[in-house]
């Protein structure tokens, strides 16, 4: 490599040669947190309680539910308010979860 | 490197985000979450969609169409979380490690096109708000071309600069202009439940329907179904920051689901109501100058929030491929600055050919990395720190074929062939086949198409990878 194209210039912040060492160092020692992290608690922060991917079920569930009904048409009521109620109750739910945990 | 300079490098650049460092948390999210979806695009998509279907099926083809879109791809939150890591840096796994780069050439141009959205909404607002505070202004500044392209880049510098301070003004940012948004909201739900009656406007028919009641539904479900999927592309450059995964899984499943699935409803009911799909010409229509120049006003300065999000969340994938970069050239000459090409109103105008013809090259990027992802990786806990470091190297680990894993780019290539095949995105008719749209959504087709088929080239193109994936150590 040049110097030039190795130098701080227009596109670069530093060097090559001062950059990448300490970079790379930088970036080992977050590995070697990480590395840790994860044998210890499965990832860098808390991890995700199983109970919020059934929020995601149930918001699959309802797109699926509308995309069958707007498919075959005439789309009926009672699923546009269960719709709204059930994401009423999802709501409350959380709600409710957030409080007693003191958040 | 000094301690500044390293903190530097975390918020505004590629190396892993640890705990300490994270800056965002549930609320913070939702905040930006909104910042981002609500001012543009919901509004558009609610726009298209309530010109083409009355409203009870308008409600379910935006709904069914945002959901499935968004909530298949809405895991990647958590493991982008888990490693603090980028989303291009985590795709070298699937597209290898050349074929990541790659994918980041493609999608940065298509960021461009997002940008171009909301700065040409601003610019929109701008040249109706401007007449109304000063009656003489020069036709310049008040005309579509040349008045809204320079409107546009006028919102564009100034997004540049916040998004140039990096993800701390980002987030103060959007909690001023996501409340104003709500305003906005608020002002659009007063106005059709009290002032026009929910049941006047459930009565309305729409101005610009297809032919049949399905190839409307169908074209409707199709636009949307492209937004829920665009966000296949901006999990990680946020979720890296939260502070914890399920931080990282609701804010985005909150902010760009149900939050702004109400967005998009309303702005069905007031298509519905004014008749044209553009936001900028609801506000004085049903708002009158007074109340409509406020409205116009805040939904202005909502889309500026929004084109931060997006000039951030391009310049950090910049970062991941470039590490030594300057941040000015990587959120502003390369995240920013080329976008302005496409402030134009045959852009503007063709939003449902963006979310289908450009959404499907989206999609088709989700589905691989969701089979790579669950179908692959999941069994072994997603990756090891070696392989992690690899990625930053672009070691042998990931390099398949020369950079470039087959198995993704074949999928990724003919999916956009059978898509086009169904679907033709410029006519909302069937593609050339002759045989598929509107029986068959073309996008939830290529999703499926590109799960199935990105599986079985992997079994065959890269068994002993399969196998190696399947042993738990």
């Amino acid at each position: 490599m040049s110097e030039k194209k190795k130098g701080a210039g227009f596109w670069f912040g530093m060097d090559a040669e001062t950059f990448y060492p300490a970079f790379h160092a930088e970036l080992e020692r977050r590995l070697k947190i990480l590395d840790e992290k994860l044998r210890t608690e499965g990832s860098l922060v808390t991890k995700c309680p199983m109970w919020s991917y059934a929020a995601l079920a149930f918001a699959m569930l309802w797109a699926i539910v509308f995309a069958v009904l707007g498919y075959v048409n005439p789309i009926p009521l009672w699923a546009h308010m269960s719709f709204y109620g059930s994401l009423l109750i999802l709501v409350v739910l959380i709600g409710i979860d957030r409080v007693r945990k003191g958040r | 490197m000094a301690k500044e300079a390293i903190e530097k490098e975390v918020l505004f650049g590629a190396l892993p985000v640890l705990a300490e460092d994270r800056v965002y948390g549930f609320v913070d999210y939702v905040w930006l979450q909104m910042a981002y979806g609500i001012a543009s695009w919901a509004f558009l998509v609610g726009g298209l969609t309530g010109i083409v279907l009355p409203a009870t099926e308008a409600i379910t083809a935006a709904i069914a169409g945002e959901g499935l879109g968004l909530f298949a791809s809405a895991f990647y939150a958590v493991i982008f979380g888990r490693y603090g890591a980028d989303q291009f840096l985590l795709t070298r796994a699937a597209f290898g490690n050349r074929g990541g780069n790659l994918q980041l050439a493609i999608w940065i141009p298509i960021n461009y096109g997002w940008i171009a959205y909301s700065a040409f909404l601003f610019g929109m607002s701008a040249i109706k708000l401007t007449p109304l505070i000063w009656p003489q202004v020069p036709s310049v500044l008040a005309t579509v071309w040349p008045g809204a392209t320079l409107w546009a880049v006028i919102a564009t510098a100034i997004a540049s600069y916040v998004a140039w301070k990096g993800p701390i003004a980002c987030k103060w940012f959007t909690r001023v202009t996501s409340p104003l948004m709500l305003i906005v909201l608020g002002g659009l739900i007063y106005y059709i439940f009290a002032v026009e009656g929910i049941g006047a406007v459930f009565a309305r028919q729409p101005v610009a329907a297809y032919e049949t009641r399905h190839l409307s539904w169908m074209n409707a479900f199709e636009w949307n179904l492209g937004l829920g999927f665009a966000w296949c592309y901006y999990w990680g450059q946020w979720s890296r920051l939260a502070k914890t995964e399920s931080a990282a899984l609701h804010g985005p499943w909150w902010g760009w689901g149900p939050v702004l699935c109400i967005a998009v409803v309303f702005s069905i009911l007031t298509a519905l109501i004014v008749g044209t799909f553009d936001p900028t010409d609801w506000f004085m229509a049903i708002g009158g100058a007074t109340f409509g120049g406020i409205g116009l006003f805040l939904f202005a300065i909502a889309n500026i929030g929004s084109i931060v999000l997006l000039i951030y969340t391009a310049a950090i994938p910049i970062k991941v491929a470039i590490p030594r970069i300057r941040w000015v050239h990587a959120s502003v000459t390369i995240a920013a600055v080329p976008a302005v090409v496409l402030f134009q109103e045959v852009v503007f105008n063709n939003y449902a050919v963006f979310l289908t013809l450009i959404g499907c090259l989206w999609t088709v990027y989700g589905a691989i990395i969701f089979t790579d992802f669950f179908a692959f990786r999941k069994k072994k806990g997603y990756w090891t720190v070696d392989e992690i470091r690899d990625m930053y190297m672009m070691g042998k680990i990931f390099r398949y074929h020369k950079g470039f894993n087959l198995a993704a780019w074949i999928t990724y290539l003919s999916s956009v062939i059978i898509y086009l095949g169904v679907y033709n995105p410029l006519t909302g008719y069937v593609g050339y086949f002759g045989v598929g749209f509107p029986w068959v959504s073309g996008l939830l087709l290529v999703f499926g198409y590109a799960i199935a088929l990105y599986w079985l080239l992997m079994h065959l193109i890269y068994p002993q990878e399969v196998k190696r994936l399947r042993v738990v150590e």
